[in-house]
């Protein structure tokens, strides 16, 4: 039988095949790296990381939710110095893309960021997590157009390696946050951070985070997910890495057929720390079965489907 | 630089034995070589007793007892909520997705010569394989075992065999005063090198007092909520005084979840 081809191009990023992990959900490799070949994925994600050292939110830090879990974790970063010679050397020693995701409190930090890593070497794209829910002053750059914008402009006028804007859920319409990021300089859109929600504890009659409020992730949001991404790619001409919910090859095959270019894995990878092979190898199993020969032809498939009619 | 447990594992194992231990209390055996080869006392396993995604995280518990001969591990839960009750329910024969060993193991003195245990409710769990190590090492343990009724006190014939003494206290009849009046008679009569505290942020306040004022060094079992257990979500943190002034957030799943009570706050 003919071996599928995977690979898959984002722009001038191509990716061995469309599955990588989702920021904050796998360090920048390390800890998996005794379960499985790193080797395996299309692209590495790193934790964003700050330009200085930050120490992250009070806890308690998470709660688990139906089918989900909040988090609210506040980017405890090493800084971008020990960023530069513990973690970047390793993720840049692996055999696949290096994406690094950075964060910052202003537009001039995200661009300092970019500029340091511009001339670091060896990364392949940028991610901007301009999503994070959970700073302690709760600004959420995605969901507010004006931050967005002077972000972008800022990151882009520092550098010409792929950048890739991560939008957040957060927002009455992400069609017009996807075209204000294509607008603005972004060569690709991560599709998306968590969604903001809480929990309380009813015998303490408190919030249970120590944050009051944090990020709703994992198989929960999924479906909420699949349909931002079905909008964005059918509006938008950038290519779209679909985040949330995503644990298996089904589950990825789901993102693809929506118009995804590639998939993240995020919250699936605590529970099973072999989730990312599992969705490689599901996705090659899809293919052998049903597949055409090459991915990139099921990428966008349902909307042709839904084009046509039944 | 990199605090990680290298011999971590996943694997499917499979369920032995499950009995009752007491009112909510059970104890599961599990076959699961890999991962008993290389545990340690002071460590603890993510297990999903499920195959579907809800509930969703894996469930952290402690070693109750590591039988490397027969290539299992016993843990010591209690009925808390909808993910234990599901571990309660399982039947011998039934698989068991374990992630571990995780954690730092306990650091032992080479060869303690006394050390105190402290547990309350399902915190008593962990300390028969630290009473066992102690043994091994030529050491004696003193076992306080605490809790809120006599049908809740677990353990104690377990623990009987592998330690000097073996104490109850109960809530009802008073078991705080006492459990601190034995205390302090153990550390003033027994050259401890050592007290372990589970169960209990009351008993390691106790403990972390204690040893200031004693020559022992206190540590507790630490539990913050985890998702992955092995340090990349970044959610199970405890504060940690730092040398200088103030304190950071250390990851209970890699530093801990035993912490020295000289460095850990107890909130
Ligand atoms: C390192 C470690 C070792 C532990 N060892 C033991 C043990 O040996 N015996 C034992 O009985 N219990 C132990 N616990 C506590 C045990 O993990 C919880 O009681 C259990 O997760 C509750 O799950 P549930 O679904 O029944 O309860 P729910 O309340 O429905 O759980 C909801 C969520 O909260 C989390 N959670 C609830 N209580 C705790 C808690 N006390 N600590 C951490 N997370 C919690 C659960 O993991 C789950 O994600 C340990 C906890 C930690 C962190
Ligand atoms: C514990 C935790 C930490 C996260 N940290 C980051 C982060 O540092 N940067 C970022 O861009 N997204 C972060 N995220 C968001 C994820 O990358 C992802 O967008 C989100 O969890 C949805 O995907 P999932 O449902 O597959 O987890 C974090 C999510 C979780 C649960
Ligand atoms: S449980 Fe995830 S970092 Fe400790």
């Amino acid at each position: 039988m003919n071996e599928p081809d995977l690979s898959v191009s984002l722009g001038r990023l191509r990716l061995k095949n469309p599955v990588m992990p989702a920021s904050g959900t796998f360090n920048f490799g390390k800890e998996y790296a005794e379960y499985f070949d790193l080797n395996q994925m299309g692209a590495v994600v790193n934790k964003s990381v700050m330009l200085q050292p930050r120490q992250g939110n009070a806890p308690p830090r998470i709660v688990e939710t139906p089918c989900g879990m909040l988090s609210s974790i506040g980017l405890p970063s090493q800084g971008i110095e020990e960023f530069l010679t513990v973690q970047l050397p390793f993720m840049r020693a692996l055999e696949c893309a290096a994406i690094v995701s950075v964060s910052g409190t202003s537009a001039e930090e995200f661009g300092e960021l970019v500029s340091v890593l511009d001339r670091a070497g060896g990364v392949d794209a940028l991610e901007l997590n301009l999503s994070c829910p959970n700073f302690v002053d709760k600004v959420i750059f995605a969901t507010d157009c004006g931050l967005m914008a002077e972000v972008l402009q800022e990151c882009r006028r520092r550098t010409s390696l792929p950048l890739i804007a991560k939008l957040s859920p957060n927002v009455t319409d992400i069609v017009q946050m996807a075209r204000l990021a294509e607008k603005h300089g972004a060569d690709m859109l991560c599709a998306v951070n968590t969604f903001t929600g809480m929990a309380i504890d009813v015998r303490t009659r408190r919030p249970v985070l120590g944050t009051v409020t944090g990020g709703l992730s994992g198989p929960a949001i999924k479906p909420i997910v699949l349909r931002m991404v079905w909008q964005i790619t059918q509006a938008v001409g950038l290519p779209v890495i679909a985040c949330g919910g995503i644990s298996n090859g089904t589950d990825a095959v789901e993102f693809l057929l929506a118009g995804a270019a590639a998939v993240q894995v995020g919250t699936a990878n605590f529970i099973n720390p072999l989730a990312i092979p599992e969705t490689i190898a599901g996705i090659r199993q899809y293919m052998l079965d049903s597949g055409p020969h090459s991915v990139t032809e099921i990428i966008g498939a349902a909307w042709r489907r839904s084009a046509a009619g039944r | 630089m990199f605090l990680h447990c290298f011999w971590a594992m996943l694997i499917t194992g499979t369920i032995l034995d499950l009995r009752p231990a007491g009112p909510e209390y059970f104890v599961l055996r599990a076959h699961a070589p890999q991962v008993v080869q290389h545990a340690a006392p002071g460590q603890f396993v993510m297990l999903q007793g499920w195959g579907e995604q809800d509930p969703l995280l894996r469930r952290p518990f402690d070693f109750h007892r590591l039988d490397r001969e027969a290539g299992a591990f016993e843990v010591l839960f209690k009925v808390k909520g909808h993910g234990t009750a599901m571990i309660s329910r399982l039947r011998p024969g039934d698989p068991l997705s374990v992630l571990g060993p995780l954690g730092r193991p306990i650091p032992f003195h080479e060869a303690p010569k006394a050390v105190g245990l402290i547990g309350r409710g399902s915190g008593v769990s962990p300390m028969f394989t630290i009473a066992e190590e102690v043994r091994r090492r030529g050491g004696r343990s003193y076992a306080l075992v605490s809790a809120r009724s006599p049908d809740r006190l677990l353990c104690v014939d377990e623990l009987r065999p592998f330690c000097q003494a073996v104490w109850t206290f109960t809530d009802d009849a008073g078991g705080g005063a006492a459990l601190r009046q034995a205390l302090e008679t153990l550390v003033r009569d027994e050259a401890l090198d050592a007290v372990f505290t589970c169960g209990s942020n009351r008993l390691a306040s106790l403990v972390a007092q204690l040893g200031q004022e004693g020559h022992f060094a206190g540590y507790a079992f630490m539990d913050a909520p985890m998702a992955c257990g092995v340090g990349t979500c970044k959610g199970c943190v405890c504060r940690v005084r730092r040398d200088g002034a103030g304190y950071r957030y250390a990851l209970a799943c890699l530093e801990g979840p035993v912490f020295p009570l000289s460095e850990v706050l107890i909130e």
